[in-house]
């Protein structure tokens, strides 16, 4: 096959040549008709993406080199499966998402009218939607309340190699979950890119609690696309806690379409090294008494770089909402940098609404007394972050949760 | 020798020198008070022996136990066996005080050890009995919110736990009504013994009466001006500072 000239930018790896696609969907010659077709039409879809714009405010400050994929070889050849904890619940359907292509195809048809997030990764979200192989599929029955939260682990690859991987997640009315969600690295030596589809949806009056933890080696890639549906008076926490990657992209869209949903999304990153941590979030409010609060704090020494970019967008429709969104940087080194782009954009005229973005260098009177008392400055600065973090890591819930971000963290530091 | 000796030490900041050739001695097992008016460089002198970064010294030796501490860093001062007590204490938000505190004590310990959890919260709220702290306390962010008098025990109760060898308390008094002054200075006697010195600065002659000194100095212009026993702190507090400054000019 000879690709043409208008998507030749895309062939920079093996992965993304048409033999490629051709060989990977004989591969995968057992799933449904209607799931080839769907892979099929999304490699159409990313072979007919615009070429990339130079101007793009979706990716602004963003040095989009470190995140495409022409640096990466090839697909994951066998890429380590994800682990999922937690015994059998009833009620509960929990299970990789090639376990659910096979046994429970049914419960996956509406996969093809899923959208991603849409907030600039195109190529990303199309190459997830056609060689997504990894992921899992949850799914709670109606009034089902569970207290004790499932696990699941998604591993990055080795070896420069790439990988796909779509979640799906979906509460059926009044039921409710917690989650936790570990992204590491399959090896330590070497990296890859892994590449997450997210897709939540609440119905009525559910309520679900996530814990992301993203913790892939720093010669890694990580990008994480992520699509929430909020039915009425359901409710979402998330609290993502980010800390590996040599570059990370995270897309993040929560739809308040039901009237009295509340979503509330809490970020942390902490940056080491050259990481980077490019951040795109947006609230949209489709429905009236809505309620979304979004805080993204952003932790970042050495020569680490933050950037983040959120709107809040409530349709003429959503009269009484609520909604809040705030970034803040905390700069441990002279070098380190973090962008902000905070955005409104309302329609409706009941509402209350803020956005705000600060950055602050660490506090230097602040560092010298907990100096003044023997700590040791890389303990110190654990310290100062933890505490600058501590609003977020007060709503993990339970006991156990706070412990395991504030050990994740501390790690880091090590 | 078993003191903090300081010898010609000249400190300057952004430029101003503050310390001019100071010299002074606190040996082990003795209460010391500097008083002076304001801007005579007794802040700056807690400051430069703790190892404070915004200071320039640019003479003399400050030694601890024999051990020079100018150009160390804070931290190694402090591991050293050095504790201030600060005027003004700092806010650190979302650092609980027993989180802080345990971080403390870890760093002081040998590679692989650790803080013994129950023994230290054991003794963490003794202490905080004696200086009349509530236990709710331990989970609040250090000094954040706190009133002075709030803050000021909780220096003492940071000392008391961290058993330095020597100990300097900055314009402690500063902000205490006299029931928090009382409370504060019983929880600095208790630290007294053979084995600590101990260094008050302070302008008021009212917070010797609670914590006895062996001996008082004045300080003028960066350096110790004059020395002598407690009476000359009541002296002070009956005829001010003047009569010094025009001693010193006459000289």
């Amino acid at each position: 096959m000879v690709s043409t000239p208008s998507h030749s930018k895309h062939m920079d790896s093996q992965f993304l040549t048409p033999d490629f696609f051709e060989s990977f969907s004989a591969k995968r010659s057992w799933e449904p008709g209607w799931l080839a077709d769907f892979r099929k039409d999304s490699w159409d879809k990313f072979l007919s993406l615009p070429i990339k714009k130079n101007k793009d405010e979706r990716w602004r400050f963003s040095p989009r080199a470190r995140l495409g994929f022409s640096n990466f070889d090839q697909l994951a050849e066998s890429p380590k499966p994800s682990i999922l904890n937690g015994q059998k619940i009833e009620g509960i359907l929990f299970d990789t998402l090639d376990q659910t292509i096979l046994n429970a195809p049914s419960s996956l048809l509406d996969l093809p009218n899923m959208q991603g997030p849409n907030l600039g990764a195109d190529d990303t979200f199309l190459l997830g939607c056609c060689f997504s192989e990894l992921g899992v599929f949850l799914k709670t029955e109606k009034g089902i309340i569970e207290k004790k939260p499932l696990k699941h682990c998604h591993f990055a690859p080795k070896n420069n190699q790439s990988l796909f991987q779509t979640n799906i997640i979906s509460l059926e009315p009044f039921s409710e979950l917690t989650i936790i969600e570990i992204f590491e690295s399959e090896v330590m030596d070497t990296g890859g890119t892994l590449s997450n589809l997210s897709h939540i949806k609440l119905a009525e009056g559910a309520k679900l609690n996530r814990i992301l933890i993203q913790k892939v080696n720093q010669l890694s890639t990580f990008n994480h696309l992520e699509s929430i549906q909020l039915g009425r008076n359901s409710e979402f926490t998330n609290i993502s806690l980010q800390l590996g990657g040599a570059q990370s992209r995270s897309e993040s869209k929560g739809v308040i379409a039901g009237e009295g949903a509340s979503f509330n999304n809490f970020s942390l990153s902490l940056g080491n090294g050259e990481q980077l941590f490019d951040q795109r979030t947006v609230q949209h409010h489709i429905s009236p008494h809505g309620k979304s609060n979004l805080l993204y704090k952003n932790a970042l020494l050495d020569e680490s770089k933050s950037i983040f970019s959120g709107l809040i967008k409530v349709d003429p429709i959503a009269q009484n909402t609520d909604a809040y969104q705030t970034n803040r940087n905390l700069l441990l080194s002279a070098n380190a940098e973090a962008d902000s782009l905070p955005g409104l954009e309302i329609l409706a005229n009941e509402v209350k609404c803020s956005h705000g973005a600060t950055t602050s260098k660490i506090d230097n009177q602040e560092l010298f007394y907990l100096l003044s008392r023997g700590i040791h400055r890389n303990v110190a600065e654990k310290l100062i972050v933890l505490g600058f973090f501590d609003e977020i890591i007060r709503e993990a819930g339970t006991q156990e949760t706070i412990e395991l971000l504030r050990d994740e963290i501390s790690h880091h530091f090590n | 020798m078993n003191s903090i000796q300081i010898d010609n030490l000249s400190a300057k900041i952004d430029g101003n020198n503050i310390l001019n050739n100071l010299n002074f001695t606190l040996p082990k097992g003795e209460v010391h008070a500097i008083m002076g008016p304001n801007g005579s460089g007794k802040s700056t002198l807690s400051k430069v022996l703790s190892g404070h970064p915004d200071y320039d010294v640019t003479n003399g030796s400050a030694k601890m136990d024999d051990v020079e501490l100018l150009g160390l860093s804070p931290d190694e001062i402090a591991r050293l066996g050095l504790f201030l007590a600060f005027q003004y204490p700092i806010e650190v938000p979302g650092v609980s005080i027993a989180n802080f505190i345990r971080a403390a004590l870890q760093a002081r310990m040998e590679e692989g050890q650790n803080v013994k959890a129950v023994d230290y919260y054991k003794e963490l709220y003794v202490k905080m009995d004696e200086l009349g702290i509530d236990k709710s306390f331990t989970s609040r962010s250090m000094n954040e919110g706190f009133s002075g008098g709030e803050k000021k025990r909780c220096e003492i109760l940071q000392m008391s736990m961290l058993n330095p060898k020597y100990c300097i308390l900055d314009e402690t008094d500063s902000g205490l009504d006299i029931d928090a002054l009382r409370v504060v200075s019983e929880g600095v006697n208790r630290m007294k013994n053979s084995e600590r010195g101990i260094l008050v600065i302070t302008h008021y002659q009212r917070l010797l009466d609670y914590i006895v000194p062996d001996k008082v100095h004045v300080m003028w212009d960066g350096q110790i001006v004059r020395s002598g026993t407690k009476e000359l702190a009541l002296e002070l507090e009956e005829r001010g500072y003047d009569w010094i400054k025009e001693e010193i000019a006459a000289a």
